[in-house]
């Protein structure tokens, strides 16, 4: 997992052309980052249409943005990361209230037929127990582990200090250690 | 970040791959922003008349508070709450005054009278004339009746009440009631002075028969008091002189000088007050 850098040099002008509805600046800051928000949300929600979805609204709104857009931030794909995270946390919050699906609560570690590949029934086991995770919990893993965010970057995506974030990222960690059977701490 | 599990847990994370975005996600993006931005400008809102209708509303409201306020005061100041001279001002406004004068007529000056201190007297008084004492006043209690009257009246009220009670007795076939010893104290004094020597002449008869008569039956009164001399004497013993003969005799002689003093006292107690 190779995530994609996220200090960019060219993201102040890029937006500074998209706030005068450049299309074509646009075009090129959705290449070079809609991943990101597409990454995250699938990791998050854990689907494919839901994951385009809050790629797209994530973009959308970088698009109506663009007038406010301040130079010297911390940059299009945290800005992105954020706003989607911020989205899969009201769908899910949003989904809980609605439906009444239970979240599995544990990984679902039944043995697969002796057919299907080791591969299949290791992702299968992931992403059963980060889908097993509080919602937070998740979002905090999905940003530094599969994103590389730093911790001070995951913790303002999330409207929290660092020091409640480091706590929250310790027991998704220790959450997953425990369900992947890992090496306890 | 990632070297923070162990690498069981970082195997199993890694396996969680996430396919590429799909095919044209890049030109349905810009699609929707495209027509985003075709859409035309809504035209700003219109004011909602209820702020006109309200501000209306409120200027006529704060119109009707001041003109109300004045009334009030004015009607205030002409009725002389804040002085005679704000009073006249008002009353003298070519406007308000009439209207005022016409809600409210004057009212007529109450008056005051005043006391005057006398004057205080520096000077020695000099005495040319002899005092002459103010004319007597005839006390409040002449015009209520004489004591003697109102005393009989009262007798008379008691006496009937009495009387009316013996009857209700007599009626309902009960005895009639002893009279207190106070009651026939009373009854004595109220005779006339040679019935009541009479009867106290009668009355020292019968007690030195009962004295005399060596079986006479003895009343109450003297059983309960041998009783208590008795009981007097036993709890006492030796430690009381026993009185001598001649003592006693001073002592009898001493009380009957008391007792016709005090009749005497009675006895000019109820001679008329002129």
């Amino acid at each position: 997992m190779m995530p994609e850098q996220t200090a960019d040099g060219g993201d102040d002008a890029l937006m500074a052309r998209v706030a005068t509805r450049d299309p074509l600046a646009f075009r090129v800051l959705i290449d070079r980052y809609a991943a990101r928000p597409h990454r995250i949300a699938w990791r998050m929600l854990g689907g494919a249409q839901e994951a385009e979805d809050v790629a797209q609204e994530s973009l959308m709104r970088l698009w109506e943005y663009g007038g406010r857009w301040r130079a010297g931030g911390p940059g299009v794909a945290a800005w992105l990361s954020r706003v989607a995270t911020n989205l899969c946390l009201d769908r899910l919050r949003r989904a809980r209230f609605v439906s009444d699906e239970a979240v599995p609560d544990r990984a679902d570690s039944a043995p697969l037929a002796d057919d299907v590949i080791e591969a299949e029934q290791l992702r299968a086991s992931t992403v059963a127990a980060i889908a097993a995770l509080p919602d937070r919990q998740r979002a905090a893993i999905v940003l530094t582990y599969y994103e590389d965010m730093a911790n001070g970057a995951a913790a303002e995506a999330l409207d929290m200090n660092i020091k409640a974030f480091e706590s929250l990222l310790l027991r998704a960690r220790m959450a997953l250690r425990t369900a992947l059977g890992g090496e306890q701490a | 970040m990632s070297g923070s599990f162990d690498p069981v847990t970082k195997r199993a994370l890694d396996a969680f791959t996430v396919p590429p975005l799909s095919d044209g996600f890049a030109d349905r993006v810009m699609a929707r922003t495209e027509a985003a931005s075709a859409l035309p400008e809504l035209p700003p809102l219109a004011s909602p008349r209820r702020d006109a209708r309200g501000g209306w509303r409120r200027s006529g409201i704060i119109l009707a508070s001041v003109a109300a306020f004045s009334l009030v005061s004015a009607a205030a100041a002409a009725t002389g709450i804040f002085g005679a001279n704000v009073r006249a001002s008002v009353r003298a406004a070519p406007v308000l005054g009439p209207i005022i004068a016409s809600v409210a007529p004057e009212r007529p000056k109450p008056i005051v009278v005043r006391k005057v201190k006398p004057a205080r007297i520096i000077a020695p008084v000099i005495k040319t004339a002899p005092i002459v004492a103010p004319p007597v006043i005839a006390p409040a209690e002449a015009i209520l009746p004489p004591d003697d009257v109102r005393r009989e009246h009262i007798a008379q009220r008691i006496a009937d009440r009495l009387e009316r009670r013996a009857d209700r007795r007599a009626a309902l076939g009960l005895p009639p009631k002893p009279l207190a010893r106070g009651q026939i104290a009373r009854k004595l004094r109220q005779l006339p002075p040679e019935e009541r020597a009479a009867v106290r002449q009668r009355i020292r008869e019968i007690r030195a028969q009962n004295r005399a008569a060596p079986g006479g039956i003895p009343t109450l009164r003297q059983i309960e008091r041998q009783h208590d001399r008795a009981e007097f004497r036993k709890q006492m013993g030796e430690r009381i002189d026993p009185i001598s003969e001649p003592e006693r005799a001073e002592r009898r002689q001493f009380r009957r000088e008391m007792r016709e003093r005090r009749r005497a006292r009675q006895e000019l107690r109820q001679l008329p007050q002129n």
